[in-house]
């Protein structure tokens, strides 16, 4: 994360823009910038997607493996979450720098995924009791320029659509010993539903309004953001307010609402830009970053 | 190589191994390992004198089969890392590198930075400084930069998922490694008290870590504009049937081959770093490294080029 510092001249020409709906970019207060999505770019992972929005750049891998199911819940598989925020972004993530921030990364994707709706667990389940799918959802963080919740929540959307899971087949022998048989066919294979998981709307309150997709120098200017995350019907499946400044009840209502506005008006290109992208199949140039 | 070795010292296992013939890669690699015991029983001071005594009786046996034993090994499909007719696993010739893409100004906000594919191996260096030295200043050199490598890993790199990105054993060493070339190669006289940060990122293994890691830094650094006294580049080279394989992938390096890594700076011929851990005869050492100089200087070739293509679109974009 390149350090911003804003002055005070910066901040009031800033906090004037928003006030009258203009940012200094150009946006309104409910845009996003522009972002670029492209799935299947790391091949030893079942799936993977890189997001960038403006600067920030986010490399999701998601990497699927037979584990022992949870004893609370025998009949479902479950989604692991690390956010790695690496040197690359910035020197100061440099050795364990970026632990802490890494940390609270993948707890909000925890709590966002904490539902019954977002993925079809059940789908994970190989044998109930005994086995089943557990998916690693490996962040990497390539570089920060602001709202990473949302680029992330993004990214990891279109890595799981992108996620390929093998088929299993169950044989069992006389004595009753279960034997697991992996397809050898790498098209004979499984896809999650993702219709229903979230995305991540952070809304930064800056003055008396709150913008969408804030830059570092407007999250300079902001004294707190609050986290929505919202499925594609508008549903908020988790809430979360961050940064050191409050909030009154009043503007956390109004945010919300913009929140599932956009939330719900940012799912729908999404997938229609994934299926597209799904659709051309082989013909489909892979630029990765070498674009 | 862990569960060989640990196949290797329970003797009555391997005999079972042998003759029920499971698991044939695992037979033919314990064969293999025995009779290179057998061979060295002969000496004395053996550094496994425990399996001497299982291993003499069954090198007897094995001297026998050993004709079976290299017929075997050819004709299995994951160990035939050279055919007759000269080809690696992958189609390529010995001497042949695999496809070397790479851009350079992948990111905005670093000061430097490049992303390197290898055949399959892909990497992304980037490169902060010259700047203050951060931390202690107890570090700063007084006549020079210091120059500060961080080498990770994505979890997702390689075919098992890795628990940690970077600080382990393996991924310290090469951080080392990779500060010893970059040293050897960047002006750092130029910049006295001052400190170069090269973080490198493995995206997706498939080996030749280290040199992809080299070629993709080398990049960052210049793409960053830091000066050099050449481009540093590096290559892995194995060494099969007495024949140099240039740029080893991963079923090679894996394959039990000796292999080689060499960095260079090609206009001098100098060696800026050479690493081998495994066992070859010294006659064959210069056969060796004359191939990984050839290999290096192929890949500064393509660095070349991508470094003028790269200044003539920026160039361009300038309108100069």
């Amino acid at each position: 994360m390149a350090t911003v510092k804003v002055s005070e001249a910066e901040k009031v020409y800033i906090l004037h823009g928003i006030r009258d709906d203009l940012r200094v970019d150009g946006r309104g207060c409910e845009d996003y910038r522009h972002m670029e999505i492209e799935t299947d770019v790391v091949s030893n992972t079942d799936g993977s997607a890189k997001v960038s929005l403006g600067h920030t750049a986010v490399l999701v891998g998601v990497k699927a493996d037979i584990g022992k199911p949870r004893p609370m819940v025998p009949d479902e598989g479950y989604l692991e979450f690390f956010v790695d925020c690496s040197a690359n972004a910035t020197p100061e993530f440099e050795g364990r720098g970026g632990d802490e921030l890494g940390t609270e990364l993948s707890n909000t994707l925890y709590k966002v995924f904490d539902n019954k709706h977002s993925v079809d667990l059940k789908s994970l389940c190989i044998s109930a009791g005994e086995h089943c799918w557990v998916l690693y959802v490996d962040v990497l963080l390539l570089q920060c320029d602001g709202n990473l919740y949302d680029a992330i929540s993004v990214a990891v959307k279109a890595a799981l659509f992108n996620t390929k899971i093998p088929r299993v087949h169950i044989s069992a022998d006389e004595e009753g010993t279960k034997e697991i048989e992996l397809s050898d066919d790498p098209y004979d294979c499984m896809r999650l539903n993702v219709e229903n998981v979230p995305c991540v709307v952070t809304l930064c309150k800056v003055g008396h309004r709150h913008v969408v997709d804030a830059t570092l120098q407007e999250k300079a200017c902001s004294v707190a953001s609050l986290i929505i995350s919202v499925t594609h019907k508008g549903t908020v499946t988790c809430m979360r307010k961050t940064g050191g400044g409050s909030l009154d009840p009043e503007s956390i209502f109004e945010m919300t609402e913009a929140g599932k506005r956009v939330g719900k008006a940012l799912h729908a290109p999404l997938m229609t830009l994934l299926q597209e992208e799904e659709s051309l199949g082989k013909k489909r140039l892979k630029v990765g970053f070498l674009g | 190589m862990n569960s060989v070795a640990a196949l290797c010292l329970n003797i009555p296992d391997i005999k079972r191994c042998i003759q029920t013939e499971e698991d044939r890669t695992v037979t033919v690699r314990t064969l293999l390992l025995l009779s290179l015991w057998s061979c060295r029983s002969s000496s004395p001071g053996g550094a496994f004198g425990y399996v001497h005594s299982a291993a003499d009786t069954w090198g007897v046996a094995l001297a026998v089969r050993l004709p079976f034993i290299r017929s075997l090994r050819k004709n299995m499909a994951g160990l035939e890392l050279l055919s007759d007719q000269g080809y690696r696993l992958d189609g390529r010739k010995a001497a042949e590198l695999r496809k070397v893409q790479a851009r350079m100004g992948v990111f905005a906000q670093a000061d430097g930075s490049a992303y390197l594919e290898q055949g399959n191996t892909k990497a992304l260096a980037v490169v902060y400084g010259p700047h203050e030295i951060r931390g202690s200043r107890s570090r700063a050199l007084h006549d020079r930069a210091v120059i500060n490598c961080q080498y990770s890993m994505a979890t997702f790199s390689t075919a098992e998922r890795k628990r940690r990105p970077h600080g382990d054993r393996k991924s310290t060493e090469m951080s080392l490694h990779l500060k010893q070339t970059f040293e050897a190669a960047v002006m750092t006289q130029l910049y006295p008290r001052s400190q170069i940060d090269i973080y490198v990122k493995i995206l997706q293994s498939d080996g030749g870590n280290y040199s992809v890691c080299v070629n993709a830094a080398t990049l960052a650094v210049i793409d960053a504009g830091i000066p050099m006294r050449d481009y540093v580049c590096a290559c892995t080279v194995g060494f099969v049937d007495e024949t140099p394989l240039a740029d080893l992938c991963y079923a090679e390096e894996s394959g039990g081959v000796s292999s080689l890594a060499l960095a260079l700076l090609p206009r001098g011929g100098q060696i800026a770093l050479l690493q081998m851990d495994a066992r070859l005869h010294q006659d064959h050492l210069e056969a060796l490294i004359e191939a990984a100089m050839t290999a290096c200087k192929g890949v500064s070739k393509v660095l070349d080029e991508v470094v003028r293509q790269h200044l003539q679109e920026v160039s361009s974009l300038t309108g100069e």
